[in-house]
């Protein structure tokens, strides 16, 4: 093979991995949605680079860059190392961010300017919501629409942080990709059974009520006192992507 | 600290002359066909628990920065294939203090991200752009995009102010540098862009297809670089470390500004990232936003493989000093 030809076949394995990944969903526990038909659209461009001639797979097997950049001038070994994460995501398929990425604080969204939009109707008996909505609610309404209504959240099981009772319900919302993960958390008591770390929840329960701190930076996690605990199959997708609940 | 964490530093010297041993593209369908017979081995048997995290990340900044990667080297090989030098030469003024402000607008317009700007500031280069112009370029497309605006935006609800000091920040920062620039970058880095890019004639799919290529295979590679290291840091560094110098004006405009040295998210999802840093002043978080899409440890791997590893300590350094002082006199003007 001559070496444009084993360029072509690196630069295929990396656009079919991309490509798989938007095929088989596992992009999401990467990227947000939004970006996943990006992905794709990059795989597709790799592809065609890899395949097209003269200088992919497909073209004549001697075509060699009649001095183009891709030349004899210059051979950067660093090109290699985009093996690495095909064989990551291929040998060791990563999961979506655990307990064990969430750091010491988690985030409490900020309060917005406007008034907090009516609660969703409730849907077999409880109002379901995404974590960002509940934190959001708890720690930031003056107005208090959570008190008192029987609320569906959806986590998993992280450890409880120092003085905390039971553990803590943990969602990660992501804006970009992974690596801008922030944790949000409620603590939950009155849970009996002993959780494993990592294991997918359905919560439902009522909130308990405390002031609102509306100026405070970084108040502790809301805490949410459980009725009812069904472990679920992990969701897909695995993350949220806004903490925007105010207007 | 830059030129301790640069881990451009293995960049291959240039000596064609001597035939290498060749990687046999057999080896690589080999090591492919060996990874998808064993698809998920070692699926959830990695230790110790923080290798989990940083396999999560580390892919994750690379599937991210792979539709931008891929867009910036579709651009590059653009310009290679479509622009001659001589109609640049023509089209943009030949004044330095003309050149940088209008590369700085030019960069508005394209919405990518730091990944994209870096194969293309190169080509610049390469086709004969002014050195400082194709360097403000590079710092201010990523930076004040409509795409990385509006995000900003949605972050800050409530506080356009903070739109438009980021927007005069990142603007003043690539202006600055590239004028900085133009006086003490030498030639040096110029050539090596050029020798290893320029020269691309002949038809122009085959330039095209060349250059891109070309790019995306070392851009590509410095990614992985960056990307490796940046998770790294992610896991290694608490956060915790941080919130102990919120309320120290000077400590945590430095700490914001290191932190997105080594967070090295991509710039429009970085005004989310800051607008949960809430126990830091308005004016930290701003500098977070400046310093982020202008260097951090991604983008020093990837200048440190296209233009050399002298320029990437020293373009670092200047570009995080200049982006701080920007950021604190837009956020002097703007924000209060």
């Amino acid at each position: 093979m001559t070496e444009e030809q084993t360029r072509s076949v690196l630069l295929l394995a990396v656009g079919a991995t991309a490509v798989w990944l938007w095929h088989s969903g596992e992009a999401l526990n990467y990227v947000r949605p939004g970006l996943a038909p990006l992905v794709l659209a990059a795989g597709l461009v790799l592809l065609a680079l890899g395949l097209l001639p003269p200088l992919g797979l497909l073209g004549a097997r001697a075509a060699a860059p009649a001095g183009g950049a891709g030349g004899h001038r210059h051979r950067a070994r660093v090109g290699w190392l985009l093996l690495v994460p095909v064989l990551v995501v291929l040998v060791v398929q990563p999961a979506a961010l655990g307990s064990f990425a969430v750091s010491s604080r988690s985030v409490v969204p900020g309060g917005g300017s406007g008034e907090f939009p009516p609660l969703a109707a409730p849907v077999r008996g409880a109002v379901p919501m995404p974590m960002a909505e509940f934190v959001t609610r708890a720690v930031r309404d003056p107005g208090r629409s959570l008190a008192g209504v029987r609320v569906r959240l959806t986590g998993f099981v992280a450890p409880a942080g120092p003085g905390d009772r039971g553990w803590r319900l943990t969602r990660f919302v992501i804006f970009c990709c992974a690596a801008d993960a922030e944790a949000l958390q409620a603590v939950v008591r009155g849970d009996p059974t002993p959780r494993a770390r990592d294991q997918w929840l359905e919560v439902e329960g009522t909130w308990q009520p405390r002031p609102a701190a509306v100026d405070d930076p970084s108040p502790p996690p809301p805490v949410l006192n459980a009725e009812a605990v069904r472990p679920i199959a992990p969701p897909r997708p695995p993350y949220e992507y806004t903490v925007q609940f105010t207007g | 600290m830059t030129s301790t964490l640069e881990p451009g530093g293995a960049a291959p010297p240039v000596t064609p002359a001597e035939p290498r041993r060749r990687v046999d593209g057999r080896l690589v369908v080999l090591l492919v066909v060996i990874a998808v017979s064993t698809r998920g081995l070692l699926r959830g048997s990695l230790d110790p628990v923080a290798l989990r995290t940083w396999t999560t990340v580390f892919v994750a900044i690379v599937v991210q920065a792979l539709p931008f990667l891929a867009l910036g080297v579709v651009v590059s090989g653009a310009i290679t294939a479509l622009v001659s030098p001589a109609v640049l030469e023509r089209a943009l003024p030949r004044s330095t203090l003309l050149a940088v402000p209008g590369a700085a607008l030019a960069g508005t317009a394209l919405p990518g991200c730091e990944c994209a700007s870096v194969p293309i500031a190169g080509r610049l280069c390469a086709r004969g752009v002014q050195p400082a112009a194709a360097v403000t370029f590079m710092l201010a497309a990523p930076a004040v995009n409509p795409v990385v605006l509006v995000a900003t935006a949605v972050a800050f609800p409530g506080q356009p102010r903070m739109v438009l000091a980021r927007f005069l920040g990142s603007l003043g920062t690539s202006i600055l540098v590239g004028l900085v620039w133009s006086r003490v970058g030498g030639r040096a880095w110029v050539e090596r862009a050029r020798g290893r890019l320029g020269g691309d004639d002949g038809p122009r799919w085959l330039a095209f297809t060349s250059a891109a290529r070309h790019d995306l295979w070392d851009a590509g590679g410095w990614l992985v670089v960056g990307a490796a290291a940046a998770a790294t840091l992610q896991v290694l560094v608490p956060r915790s470390l941080l919130l102990a110098v919120a309320d120290q004006p000077v400590l945590a405009v430095l700490a914001l500004g290191g932190l997105a040295v080594l967070l090295a998210i991509c710039s429009e999802a970085d005004a989310f990232v800051a607008a949960s840093l809430r126990e830091f002043s308005l004016t930290a978080r701003l500098v977070f936003l400046v310093v982020g899409p202008a260097t951090d440890v991604k983008l020093i791997a990837m200048q440190g493989g296209l233009f050399g590893r002298r320029f990437a300590a020293r373009f670092a350094p200047l570009t995080f000093a200049a982006a701080v002082v920007c950021a604190l006199a837009a956020a002097q003007v703007v924000l209060r």
